[in-house]
């Protein structure tokens, strides 16, 4: 029994291991693009933007990131799509796929490997907007537990939008039209949170809606409700889509 | 032992292969031969676990290429055509990146690298990016990530293509010197290629397998060229009387003088039972020779075959 477990631990080491070389391909590969360092500054840019402009932080009197976290599942759709879009499109652009997939791994490994490369990059742009907290600090009494709900909710949404935007960029050659096609699907995820489907829906048929939106799940992990339902719920959207990612590269062995 | 058993590969309603079997013995250097879009890229793809044949089935040392793909694939390092390498790394990313991926151990990465650098001449190149080598260079990075893992099988879709005359000769030079302990599988279009490198030739053309010979045979024509000063009478029926000669065939000579085509069973000394009729005779021949194959004829009347029949 013990060898069979230490067995499986080890497979899995080796299985991970070939995921974080993956992983850091992918990063290296979106460093060296402009594209990734555009859309990072896009993002931050526009974070800055909403916070300070939009939502008017010095007029308020709250020491908050309220503001910035009210729009963070819009700028998560823009973003994410945009940092997943070539990561399938690309390789199979370049002929590189072919190469990848004549590798001794897995599907799933190749797939795990190019959603933790992504990640990193949205970690990383979500690190770049850590600016916007320290200087609402400054200006009063900053509750931090609210901000790390904030951010551990933006991690969450945003590996689902990264398992959404990979889809996407497997399903085409272009990256650009991957980057629509993520656009458009990560942007129906809020659809059923707007608040125009009040005016013309019973009121009781809008609100269950609503439950299927991202939105509402995002709200109630900021406002610090850490409910195990929320937190399953983007995990399991972020793993059917990396799962239907490895069901898309199993087909494209079968039908070339 | 490469096995191929009846390889079938639809698109759609395109047949790309169409029930393609063939054995290769471990060592070998094989040429798969074609003209364009006749299916050697689809066998290759095939072979390597990219692609899932429609029907038959394909092994590599053993190893069920769709059962247990895996396994077979950690015995095969691959070119694909056109070595599409991720230009923006450095020659030795790119190396070490694909030395982990093959799972190549840690301890012997270096030494494996090494090894494929001196193999290919890429030791002036290590520390430039991919993507500002010449696509010569570029071939031979393709090649060396092929190999780093050590594999006993090499498969090279079009390995010189694109490559001017001095890069082609590196390139299969490099080959030779694989081919002497591994068996190596590539694909080319020309003729020459394959007599330079291979030890034999499995031709494809319109998805079939047509000539699977060891290169010897397959570069000697079964003909003979017979051309004689002026037209000696009755020279086509004491040919045609000669042993071995199944069937002789005039061919056209726009000096005046007589030619023929005689068509044999390939045996040996034929050529010499002709060149002593002609002494006999007192024929002058100003030609006797093996007729050679000359693959685009042959592709041309392969495919003419294959329109005709369907």
């Amino acid at each position: 029994m013990s060898t069979a477990t230490t067995h499986q631990g080890s497979e899995f080491g080796r299985h991970f291991k070939l995921s974080l070389a993956i992983a850091g391909r992918e990063i290296r590969a979106a460093l060296s693009s402009p594209l990734a360092y555009t859309f990072t500054a896009l993002f931050v840019g526009a974070a800055i933007v909403v916070f300070f402009l939009v939502e008017r932080f010095f007029a308020g009197n709250q020491a908050s990131l309220r503001g910035l976290f009210a729009w963070m599942p819009e700028l998560l759709v823009l973003v994410c799509p945009a940092l997943t879009m070539r990561v399938w499109a690309e390789e199979r652009k370049q002929g590189s796929y072919e190469l990848l997939a004549t590798l001794p791994l897995r599907p799933v490994d190749l797939v795990v490997g190019k959603f933790l490369g992504s990640f990193a990059l949205l970690l990383g742009a979500l690190v770049f907007t850590a600016g916007i907290p320290l200087v609402a600090s400054r200006f009063g009494n900053l509750d931090w537990g609210p901000v790390f709900a904030g951010y551990l909710g933006s991690l969450l949404m945003g590996a689902a939008y990264l398992a959404i935007g990979l889809v996407c960029s497997a399903l085409v050659v272009d990256q650009i039209l991957a980057l629509f096609l993520g656009w458009v699907l990560c942007g129906l995820t809020l659809l059923p949170d707007a608040a125009f489907w009040d005016s013309f829906l019973p009121k009781w048929f809008a609100e269950g809606f609503r439950g299927f939106g991202f939105g509402a799940r995002f709200e109630a992990v900021i406002r610090g409700l850490l409910d195990s339902g929320d937190l399953l719920f983007f995990a399991s959207v972020t793993a059917f889509f990396l799962f239907v990612n490895v069901a898309i590269l199993r087909w494209r062995r079968i039908k070339a | 032992m490469i096995r191929a058993e009846n390889l079938s590969q639809t698109y759609g309603a395109f047949t790309a292969l169409q029930g393609v079997s063939f054995e290769i013995p471990k060592g070998q250097v094989v040429g798969l031969v074609g003209p364009n879009g006749a299916g050697k890229t689809t066998t290759m793809k095939i072979l390597t676990g990219y692609l899932v044949p429609s029907a038959g089935r394909a092994s590599v040392f053993g190893h069920d290429i769709v059962q247990e793909r895996i396994a077979a694939q950690r015995h095969l390092g691959y070119l694909p055509e056109s070595a599409p390498v991720y230009r923006d790394l450095l020659v030795q990313e790119y190396l070490q990146l694909m030395a982990k991926l093959r799972e190549v151990a840690p301890a012997d990465r270096r030494r494996r690298i090494s090894a494929v650098v001196a193999a290919c001449s890429l030791k002036d190149v290590l520390t430039k990016p991919i993507g500002h080598l010449s696509k010569g260079f570029r071939q031979r990075v393709g090649i060396a990530q092929a190999m780093v893992h050590d594999p006993a099988l090499l498969i090279l879709d079009e390995p010189t293509s694109g490559l001017d005359p001095t890069q082609i000769l590196d390139i299969r030079e490099v080959i030779r010197r694989m081919g002497q302990e591994k068996t190596v599988i590539l694909s080319t279009h020309i003729l020459s290629e394959v007599e330079a490198t291979c030890d034999r030739a499995l031709m494809i053309v319109a998805g079939r397998l047509h000539v699977d010979e060891p290169m010897e045979s397959f570069r000697r024509g079964k003909a003979i060229i017979v051309r004689l000063l002026g037209s000696p009478a009755g020279a086509a029926d004491r040919l045609a009387k000669v042993e071995g000669v199944s069937s002789i065939e005039t061919i056209a000579d726009r000096d005046g003088n007589s030619a023929f085509r005689l068509h044999s069973d390939g045996r040996e000394g034929l050529l010499t039972s002709v060149a002593k009729l002609a002494q006999t005779a007192g024929w002058t021949p100003i030609e006797l020779a093996r007729e050679h194959h000359d693959l685009e004829e042959i592709f041309r009347r392969l495919k003419a075959n294959e329109e005709a029949a369907a």
